[in-house]
C-alpha cells in the first residue's frame, strides 16, 4: 500500500459539480472544482459546502473550462488557496471569460434577489469578480502531451479530449515504490466536431480510470447528418422570410454553428442571409478560438482553406447592449444565435419573446435541454410559455437537431475505452445520471475491466 | 564540480530589436527572448535568418513580452528544430498568438519568407503559460519567476536563481514601462540583492513628458488634424504600447477635448484589443479592473477593426479626420509602409511615431528630418507632418529607469546593458554607476561571460 486514495466530491451519481480529491502520502490534489447546476436549492447547498480545506491542497488540475468543471475555482481563491491551478492554455483563456461571466451573473442575481427581499441582506454570492481575477493569477497553463510536475512525486500529462477547445484528459503518474497511473477522462468529445480535433485516448496499462458517463445510454446523430438537417431548416425558413432563433451555448456550440453555416453557404446549400451572434460571452469565446489555431483539426477542409474562420462576411458579432436591442426590429430572413443554451437567462429570452408568436419563424434547438428549463418546455411543444414574466404563445416552428453534441455517445465512449490499448485495473464511473452510470459500468465490464465502481457523493476509495 | 555558468549576448546588444541571450546554468541552456530584428528589410532579413545557435540544443525559451522584438524569431527557432517549452505569461502567450500570426501574414507577401503560419501554430503549441510571481523550476538548481515590467499586456521582468539553494540571482529587466500608465500595472521588479542584472533601456537618454501633458499634446495634434481634415497614421504593432495611446484618445473624447475621431486598427489582427484585455484582467491596474462591469478598461468606443479586404480598400480611400494604427513600427514593411507611400506626400496628414526607430529604417530617416525617402525604389517627397511622442512608447525614460534600478532594493554586483543605441546605452551605464554598481558591462554581439 502506497496510501493513495480518491474521494468523489462532485459529479458522483449526478452530472454536474465535477470534483475529485486525490490523496497520497500526505499530499492532496483536486481534479476539477466544478459548480453544481440544476434545481436551485439542492445545488446551492452543494455549492456552498466545501468539505475539504483549500489551504491543504497542493494543487488543482483542471480538465476543461465548462462551469460544471471550473465554476467553483474562485471559491478556492477566496478561501486562501494560493497554490497553482493547472490548465491548458485555451482552458485558461476560456476560464477568463467564463468565470468573469459567472461572477457577474452571481453578483447581479444577488443584487436582484436582495432588492426583492427574497434573500437576507447579509447573504453573499459564492464569489465575486475579484475572486475570478484572483483565480486567473493562479493558473499555469501547459500544452498537450508535455508532462509537467504538479506536486511531490506527481506528474501530469494532458491529452486532447476533443470535447471543447482546450479540453483534456488528465494522465496522472504518481512515483513511489509502487508507481500508480490514474487517468481522469474529463469530458470525452463527439467525433467529427467542427474545428477541434477528435478525442485521443491514453495508451498503456492504467491502474485507476475515472471516466465520464454522460451519454452512455444512447448515440447521437453524426455531425454530417446534423449539418444536412441544419441546411434544410435554414433553406425552408429563409424561403418563407422567417427568422431562426437558436439558443446556444456561448462556448463551443456557437463557434461550431458559425463554422457549419459558413460551410453550407460556401457550398451554396443555404442562401446568403445575415447571421447574428448576440452574446458577449460568445464574442469572447470566439476570440479565444481565434487565439488558439494550434488546436484546430487541420484535416477539416474549411480549417485548411480559410485562415479567417470566424470572420465569415454574413456573420455579425454583437457585444453592445444597444446593438443587441436593434435586432428587435430585424426583418427576416435572418439567423440569431444567442445564449444561454437552455434559454434560462441572457439575451436569448428577448429574442424568443419577440419572435415566438410568428409562425414564419423557427426556434432551433441544437443542444441538451435540461428538465424545467424554458428551452425544454419549447422543445417539448408547449404552446403557452412565460418569458421574462410575460405570457407568450409559441406559434413558431420548433425544430431539434441532434448531432451537435460535444459529448461522446454510447459507441464513442466504448471506442475511447477500446483505444486505451492497455489493461485497466479499476474504473470509476462519474458524470452521468444514474442510468447512464450503470450503462457505463456495463460497457467497462464488457471491455474487460474487472473492478468497476459507481461512487456515491463523498465516497472514498483506497486505490494503491 | 558544478557545470560552467555563462551568459552569451546575441541580438539586442547594441540594438533595441532582436533581443536574445543564452544562459547556461545547472546543466540547462535557456534562451532569454527570441526577438526579431526590425528595421531596414534587406539588412534585418539577413540577421533574422542567421540563427546564432543550434535551436535543437536549447532546452527552454523564456519570453519577456509578446512584441516581435522579443518573440518574433521563436517560429524561426521552431522551424529549425526547437521543440522544447516556451515559457511566457498567459497574456504574452495570447499577444504572440496575435502578433506572430500578423507577422507571418505580412512575411507571406515576400519571397522565401522567414516563417509561415504553420510555424507560428507549431510555436503556439509549445507555450507554457506561467503567471506572475510563481517560481518555476527548470532544473533542481535553476528556477525562474516573472514580475510585472509595465511595458505592455503580459510584459515581464525575469528573475532567475541558480546554484545550490538558488544563491546566484539574475534579473533580466525585459522592457521596462513607464510608471503611472492608466491601463497596465506598473513595473514591480523582484526585491533583493542582484548578482547579475541584465537591463534593457532604449530610452535611458530621454526625459518623457508626464502622461497628462502628453495627453494634452495629443489632443492638440488630433484637433489640428481635424481642422485640416487629415489622417493621423500611427505606425505601431496592433497589440502593445499603442494600447495606452488609444486609451488616451478615448479619454480625450470622453472629456470633450476632441470630437469623435474614429481609430482604425489597420491590421489582420484576429482579436480586438478590448477583448484581449477582458481575457487578462490580471495585468491591469486595480482601478482599471474595477471597471469590469462596465466599459472602462474595455472601452471599445471610437475603435474599428479592418476585417475584410473590402474594408482595407475603404481605409486606402479614407479621408480624414481619422486615426489609423498600422504595423509595423519602422514603416519599412507592412501596412504602415503602404500608407507612407500613399500619404507621405500630402500635407494634411500626420505620421505619429511612438518610439525612435532603428538606425537605417525609413521611420528613423523621417524622424531625422528627411525631406524625401525611398520606398520600394520610388522617391517620395515628404509633405506630411512627422511627430514622435515617446510618452506612449511603453519604455521608461532615464529617470524612470533610475527609479526602477533603485526599486530592486538590494546591492547589484554586476550589470549588463543591452537594447539601445550608443547614447541610450552610455546613459544607462552612467545611471547604474551613479546608483553604485561598480561592474557595468556593455556586451558586444556574440560575447560570452562566465559567472
Amino acid at each position: 500500500m502506497s496510501g493513495i486514495s480518491v474521494t468523489f466530491w462532485g459529479a458522483a451519481g449526478q452530472v454536474t459539480g465535477s470534483c475529485h480529491l486525490l490523496e497520497w502520502r500526505g499530499h492532496q490534489v483536486l481534479l476539477d472544482c466544478g459548480m453544481f447546476q440544476g434545481k436551485r436549492d439542492e445545488s446551492t447547498h452543494f455549492n456552498q459546502t466545501m468539505v475539504f480545506d483549500p489551504r491543504q491542497l497542493d494543487a488543482v488540475v483542471l480538465s476543461h473550462a465548462h462551469i460544471d468543471h471550473s465554476g467553483r475555482l474562485p471559491m478556492l481563491a477566496n478561501r486562501q488557496f494560493g497554490r497553482t491551478i493547472y490548465t491548458t492554455p485555451a482552458t485558461r483563456d476560456l476560464c477568463a471569460a467564463m468565470l468573469a461571466d459567472s461572477a457577474h451573473i452571481q453578483e447581479s442575481d444577488f443584487k436582484y434577489l436582495k432588492k426583492r427581499k427574497r434573500i437576507s441582506a447579509d447573504a453573499q454570492p459564492l464569489y465575486g469578480m475579484q475572486d475570478a481575477v484572483r483565480t486567473q493569477e493562479l493558473m499555469e497553463a501547459h500544452p498537450y502531451l508535455k508532462p509537467f510536475t504538479v506536486a511531490t512525486d506527481l506528474t501530469v500529462t494532458y491529452r486532447d479530449a476533443g470535447h471543447i477547445l482546450g479540453s483534456a484528459n488528465v494522465d496522472v503518474q504518481i512515483a513511489g515504490p509502487t508507481p500508480h497511473r490514474l487517468v481522469f477522462s474529463g469530458d470525452i468529445g463527439h467525433w467529427g466536431q467542427a474545428i477541434i480535433r477528435d478525442p485521443e485516448s491514453p495508451t498503456g496499462p492504467i491502474d485507476t480510470l475515472i471516466i465520464e458517463s454522460t451519454y452512455a445510454t444512447r448515440n447521437h446523430d453524426t455531425t454530417i447528418d446534423a449539418e444536412k438537417n441544419l441546411g434544410e431548416v435554414v433553406r425552408r425558413v429563409a424561403a418563407r422570410g422567417g427568422k431562426i432563433i437558436v439558443p446556444s451555448f456561448a462556448v463551443g456550440r456557437t463557434q461550431e454553428l458559425v463554422y457549419a453555416l459558413h460551410e453550407l453557404a460556401n457550398a451554396g446549400a443555404i442562401p446568403q442571409i445575415p447571421i447574428y451572434i448576440d452574446s458577449p460571452l460568445a464574442v469572447e469565446a470566439t476570440a479565444v478560438f481565434r487565439m488558439h489555431p494550434e488546436l484546430y483539426d487541420d484535416t477539416e477542409a474549411l480549417v485548411r482553406a480559410d485562415s479567417r474562420l470566424f470572420d465569415y462576411h454574413l456573420v455579425t458579432y454583437v457585444r453592445d447592449v444597444e446593438e443587441s436591442k436593434k435586432l428587435n426590429g430585424l426583418k427576416g430572413p435572418a439567423i440569431i444565435i444567442s445564449a444561454s443554451g437552455m434559454a434560462e437567462a441572457g439575451r436569448i429570452l428577448h429574442h424568443l419573446a419577440n419572435n415566438c408568436d410568428d409562425p414564419k419563424n423557427c426556434i432551433l434547438i441544437v443542444g441538451f435541454q435540461a428538465q424545467y428549463t424554458l428551452g425544454r418546455r419549447i422543445q417539448d411543444g408547449q404552446k403557452q410559455v412565460t418569458i421574462l414574466g410575460e405570457p407568450h404563445t409559441v406559434n413558431a416552428e420548433v425544430v431539434t437537431i441532434d448531432g451537435y453534441s460535444a459529448h461522446a455517445g454510447r459507441d464513442e465512449l466504448r471506442r475511447w475505452v477500446k483505444n486505451l490499448g492497455g489493461p485497466v485495473q479499476r474504473a470509476f464511473c462519474v458524470h452521468g445520471e444514474p442510468e447512464s452510470l450503470v450503462a457505463m459500468q456495463q460497457i467497462l465490464l464488457e471491455e474487460g475491466v474487472k473492478e468497476v465502481h459507481v461512487p456515491k457523493h463523498g465516497e472514498r476509495f483506497d486505490i494503491g | 564540480m558544478s557545470a560552467p555558468r555563462t551568459l552569451t549576448f546575441f541580438g539586442g546588444a547594441a540594438t533595441a530589436t532582436g533581443s536574445m541571450m543564452l544562459l547556461e546554468a545547472a546543466g540547462a541552456r535557456v534562451l532569454l527572448d527570441a526577438g526579431l530584428f526590425q528595421g531596414n528589410v534587406a539588412q534585418t532579413d539577413e540577421q533574422n535568418r542567421d540563427l546564432p545557435l543550434d535551436p535543437g540544443k536549447v532546452d527552454a525559451i523564456l519570453l519577456s513580452h509578446g512584441g516581435l522584438a522579443a518573440s518574433g524569431r521563436a517560429p524561426q527557432m521552431v522551424r529549425h528544430g526547437y521543440h522544447g517549452p516556451i515559457y511566457a505569461t498567459p497574456a504574452t502567450r495570447d499577444c504572440t498568438a496575435v502578433l506572430l500570426a500578423e507577422a507571418a501574414l505580412e512575411l507571406a507577401r515576400r519571397e522565401n519568407p522567414l516563417f509561415g503560419l504553420s510555424e507560428v501554430f507549431a510555436t503556439q503549441a509549445l507555450f507554457v503559460a506561467q503567471p506572475y510571481h510563481r517560481p518555476y523550476y527548470l532544473r533542481r538548481n535553476l528556477v525562474f519567476e516573472f514580475a510585472d515590467a509595465g511595458h505592455m499586456l503580459g510584459s515581464a521582468s525575469i528573475e532567475l536563481r541558480t546554484g545550490e539553494g538558488g544563491t546566484h540571482r539574475i534579473i533580466y529587466s525585459g522592457s521596462v514601462g513607464r510608471p503611472g500608465a492608466p491601463l497596465i500595472r506598473d513595473a514591480a521588479p523582484p526585491l533583493g540583492h542582484v548578482d547579475t542584472l541584465i537591463v534593457g533601456s532604449p530610452f535611458a537618454h530621454l526625459r518623457h513628458p508626464m502622461f497628462s501633458d502628453a495627453r494634452q499634446c495629443l489632443g492638440t495634434i488630433i484637433n489640428d488634424a481635424v481642422t485640416r481634415n487629415g489622417l493621423i497614421i500611427v505606425p505601431a504593432a496592433s497589440v502593445g504600447p499603442v494600447q495606452e495611446l488609444i486609451r488616451a484618445v478615448q479619454d480625450l473624447h470622453h472629456r470633450g477635448v476632441i470630437p469623435a475621431v474614429p481609430i482604425w486598427l489597420d491590421t489582420p489582427t484576429p482579436v480586438s484589443l478590448p477583448t484581449l484585455l477582458r481575457l487578462h484582467p490580471e495585468i491591469m491596474q486595480v482601478d482599471a479592473q474595477s471597471y469590469l462591469g462596465g466599459p472602462g478598461a474595455f472601452d471599445a468606443s471610437l475603435m474599428h477593426s479592418v476585417t475584410s479586404s473590402a474594408e482595407r480598400q475603404q481605409i486606402d480611400q479614407l479621408q480624414g479626420p481619422a486615426i489609423i494604427v498600422a504595423p509595423n513600427e519602422t514603416c519599412d514593411a507592412g501596412r504602415s509602409a503602404e500608407h507612407l507611400r500613399h500619404r507621405l506626400g500630402d500635407a494634411r496628414h500626420t505620421f505619429l511615431f511612438l518610439s525612435f526607430q532603428e538606425d537605417g529604417s525609413v521611420g528613423r530617416l523621417l524622424q531625422d528630418g528627411a525631406e524625401s525617402v525611398d520606398i520600394d525604389g520610388e522617391r517620395v517627397q515628404r509633405r506630411a507632418a512627422i511627430e514622435t511622442m515617446t510618452a506612449f512608447s511603453g519604455f521608461a525614460d532615464g529617470e524612470e529607469m533610475r527609479a526602477w534600478v533603485r526599486s530592486l532594493g538590494g546591492p547589484i554586483k554586476r550589470a549588463f546593458v543591452v537594447h539601445g543605441d550608443d547614447l541610450a546605452v552610455s546613459m544607462m551605464v552612467t545611471i547604474l554607476r551613479e546608483e553604485g554598481v561598480r561592474d557595468v558591462i556593455v556586451p558586444r554581439q556574440g560575447e560570452s561571460f562566465p559567472f
